[in-house]
């Protein structure tokens, strides 16, 4: 029967996929933040594994052995590269880290993005873990004065806009 | 986009390139004979999904990745290897809501974590739900696209060449899948 052999085929393409394709969990960063005239600030927060992943593809071998105080710049650099903020007027806004804490399973950062002049529009980029997990989706969850919003932002789709 | 449209969108983007997931639910359901068998081995398995999902994000279970990674490749080619060996179906349903405990659990890594330490209180239910919701409705894409060929197969006479065929392959992609997962030999990455 020659239905079989492409059956066959079919399910082996499956497999490729299955084999090389992300395991069942769902790799998810979530960012709750607030938009107000001149700021955006909030939590954003990562799984501790992942984002030690990334860190050390990033590194290579200097991740090892290195004390806190570079531990810490590694991390700050990292995520100004990938954590970014535009104003709709052009303006890249400075990331600055609050806070960071870490448990068991989870890094967290408290942030701030201040601009110098009222923000009408903004767009907020997160491709941190994009080049380590293909299925990586990053939220952002924006409340401003008018409402709140939602992004998923994905490697094919990394920014979000938010007007206010 | 609301938090709820939001994880919704994750659950069904999931799902659909979640290739394990489709081989097991192609396995399951490629025996169910009738549309009441069919209904009863997916309302089982979502009910028990759904179940250690909540569980899971609300820090009530918690089982390790590794193992639930590799349950979920076992249960792949149990369901695969029965449907080869079983020539009765009845009480499948049993099969799809104890396996579907273990894919539940399966989320209990990333998202679950994520969601208690982002949110607080009452708010972890909508984006839960949501991506809940958004699961069930790829679910029920993926079966709805299945379910001709099903049907096609029972009517052309082929069932029992097909089904046995198909769940050889899935059976063995599953058992490659148990060993890659136990010792890690597959990459997750890009």
């Amino acid at each position: 029967m020659k239905l079989v052999p492409l059956i066959h085929i079919a399910l082996i393409v499956l497999s490729a996929q299955a084999f090389a394709g992300p395991k069942h969990d769902v790799h998810i960063s979530y960012c709750k933040s607030q938009l107000t005239r001149t700021s955006l600030s909030g939590k954003v927060s990562y799984y501790k594994d992942d984002f030690v992943k990334a860190l050390r593809n990033r590194q290579g071998t200097a991740f090892y052995g290195q004390g806190p105080a570079r531990l810490e710049q590694a991390i700050t650099a990292y995520m100004r590269q990938n954590f970014t903020a535009t104003t709709g007027a052009g303006e890249k806004l400075p990331l600055i880290i609050t806070s960071t804490g870490i448990d068991e399973t989870s890094i967290w950062f408290n942030f701030t993005f201040s601009s110098s002049a009222p923000i009408s529009s903004i767009s907020i980029g997160n491709t941190v873990l994009f080049q380590e997990f293909r299925d990586q989706m990053n939220m952002i969850n924006v409340k401003t004065p008018t409402g709140e919003h939602s992004l998923v932002l994905t490697s094919s789709d990394p920014n979000g806009s938010i007007q206010l | 986009m609301s938090d709820f449209t939001a994880f919704l969108r994750i659950g069904f983007t999931h799902i659909i390139g979640g290739y394990d997931h489709l081989l097991f639910l192609i396995a399951l359901v490629i025996v169910t004979r009738t549309w009441r068998s069919l209904l009863s081995v997916i309302s089982a398995f979502t009910i028990a999904h759904s179940t250690t999902l909540i569980l899971s994000a609300l820090g009530i279970i918690s089982l390790a990745p590794a193992i639930t990674e590799s349950l979920i490749a076992a249960s792949i080619t149990y369901v695969a290897i029965e449907n080869i060996v079983r020539k009765n179906y009845e009480g499948r349903w049993i099969v799809a809501g104890a396996f579907g405990l273990i894919h539940g659990a399966g989320f209990s890594g990333h998202l679950t974590n994520l969601l208690k330490n982002s949110l607080e209180g009452g708010a972890i239910w909508s984006p839960l739900i949501g991506f809940n919701v958004g699961i069930e409705l790829g679910q029920i894409l993926v079966i709805s696209l299945l379910y001709p060929f099903i049907w096609w197969m029972r009517k052309a006479g082929k069932e029992e060449v097909l089904v046995p065929e198909i769940s050889r392959v899935i059976a063995a992609i599953g058992g490659v899948l148990v060993v890659g997962r136990i010792f890690g030999l597959f990459s997750e990455g890009a």
